[in-house]
């Protein structure tokens, strides 16, 4: 019996734009021809309405590799949740949640790769967003960095198994913070990967009041998660302020010391001391 | 209504061939199509190795790619839109798409001008790993800070050449600088358009201008002698109640 492929690639959809989403599928499919790439299978979850996009998956020979949510769509972490269970299920011993709006560079597969082999101590590892990248803090040389963003976040199968996935009360956003800071509560370590780039810009798009609310809802749930009340009046304010609904919240909870040590929100919606 | 053809020079120079690779995989997430880019000059990396770089990004499907021997050669051959750029520059996805525009909107003008970040980069670093200590909009997004800001890098303009009548000789002289000579192409072709919005492009730089240290400078003596006024008001106040007669 052949060996499982040892990195899963997985990319949810939901309205996915076809022409975005054939980019991104060629940079995967460049990356993985690169030397030191491992062997891949990549995982496609439609949670669209309809399953269009079925058709492009087909023409660019990944036909088996995608599954449709039959019109469901229970948000990002629960789609890449759905994929990681297969993933590490069908023995891969990591998974790559990947955004479709994404384009990562021909080395940057193997860079993760490289990367992940050599440190067992990483919990998540992110590549790095380009060319303008986060402004959260990142030690230049370990690459430690307080969060890893879920936009290329490669999860080892060991996180898988000591962690677990997403929380999957998060529909967009915050759902990248909330994995890491557990990650990091349990011992194990968030690095950013600077030789793996991935092309993800979203400083140059115009304003938009909808995403801007979806952010506040997520942060707000964060910090109830977290049990921070300040932070959850923070967010609720300016949910106010923009005259968008406020999300339906959980009971605060009382975070573990280690969940405490980890959590910021000192630093509003950067969640780690920003560079600039 | 198709769009319109935008030749991109990219100055091969003897960058690092990270710096090369950063900015021609930055080209080929522009969101504007059709676009050719053209890698000019030699290098001290080989021609193989940069034609290698170019085909790598270029097999994104983003871009046409070619190859001239000479920065002028490249610039002498273009026609209708023409931006320059450098490889310690990388354009984020819509600068091009953001030019485009502004000369659209502006009929009467032979080029475009966006505004940029300055990113300042940690010292000593190996080319694969850079890393960003702070970021800056020296520029703003108004037409005082982009026409008389500090220095602007090449990539900053978009140049319309069917509006501009020929190829000016000012760009071919130009064209192997970093900077734009912005009082000279105000001279000699007008006002540029100027495209409205955030940043849309990045240049990486090793020490921040003297104009934006000196400026912070001002800026933080200001600061602290507010505060310090403010400080002696307060004293002042206090004394002063302290002495009233009741």
């Amino acid at each position: 019996m052949p060996a499982p492929p040892e990195l899963a690639v997985g990319v949810v959809l939901f309205r996915t734009d076809p022409e975005e989403l054939r980019r991104c599928l060629r940079s995967l499919s460049l990356a993985a021809r690169e030397p030191g790439t491992p062997s891949l299978r990549v995982l496609l979850r439609d949670q669209s309405p309809d399953a269009s996009l079925r058709e492009l998956a087909e023409a660019v020979g990944l036909g088996d590799a995608y599954s449709f949510a039959e019109g469901a769509n229970p948000g990002f972490g629960a789609g890449q949740n759905a994929l990681m269970a297969a993933a590490f299920g069908a023995g891969a011993q990591a998974h790559l949640c990947l955004n479709p709006d994404a384009l990562l560079h021909p080395e940057a597969l193997a860079a993760l790769w490289r990367a992940h082999r050599s440190d067992p101590g990483a919990g998540l590892l992110e590549a790095q967003q380009f060319p303008s990248e986060h402004a959260k803090a990142v030690d230049p040389d370990s690459g430690a960095t307080p969060w890893c963003s879920g936009c290329a976040l490669l999860v080892p199968r060991t996180t898988w198994e000591r962690v677990g996935g997403f929380d999957e009360r998060f529909f967009l956003y915050g759902e990248d913070v909330d994995l890491s800071w557990r990650v990091r509560a349990a011992g194990l370590g968030c690095r950013l990967v600077p030789e793996a780039l991935v092309l993800h810009h979203v400083d140059d798009r115009p304003p938009d009041v909808g995403r801007h609310a979806q952010l506040l809802r997520a942060s707000a749930l964060l910090g109830a998660k977290y049990g921070d009340r300040a932070y959850v009046e923070f967010c609720l304010g300016d949910l106010r302020t923009l005259r968008q609904a406020p999300p339906t919240l959980p009971p605060f909870e009382e975070p573990t010391p280690a969940l405490r040590a980890v959590a910021d929100f000192a630093h509003r919606f950067s969640f780690a001391e920003p560079r600039w | 209504m198709t769009a319109p053809l935008v030749t991109v020079v990219v100055q091969a120079g003897d960058h690092p061939a990270p710096a090369l690779d950063r900015a021609l995989f930055a080209l080929g997430g522009q969101r504007h199509r059709p676009l050719r880019v053209v890698l000019a000059g030699g290098s001290d990396r080989g021609a193989a190795a940069d034609a290698r770089l170019l085909e790598r990004h270029a097999a994104l499907g983003g871009f046409e790619a070619a190859r001239t021997p000479s920065v002028e050669a490249a610039l002498r051959e273009a026609h209708g839109l023409l931006l320059t750029l450098s490889p310690p520059a990388l354009l984020y996805p819509g600068h091009l798409v953001r030019l485009v525009s502004a000369l659209e909107r502006s009929p009467a003008s032979r080029w475009a001008l966006a505004s940029g970040r300055l990113a300042l980069l940690a010292p000593g670093r190996p080319a694969s790993r850079p890393h960003v200590l702070a970021k800056r909009d020296p520029w703003g997004q108004r037409a005082p800070g982009l026409l008389r800001g500090p220095p602007l890098p090449q990539c900053a303009a978009l140049f319309d050449l069917s509006r501009a009548g020929s190829l000016p000789p000012l760009l071919l002289r130009a064209g192997r600088s970093q900077y734009l000579p912005r009082v000279a192409l105000a001279a000699a072709l007008g006002l540029p358009a100027l495209a409205e919005g955030p940043p849309s492009f990045e240049w990486l730089v090793e020490r921040m201008p003297k104009r934006i240290l000196v400026e912070d400078a001002v800026r933080a003596a200001g600061s602290t002698l507010r505060a310090a006024a403010r400080a002696a008001r307060r004293r002042w106040l206090a004394l002063a109640s302290r002495r009233a007669p009741r």
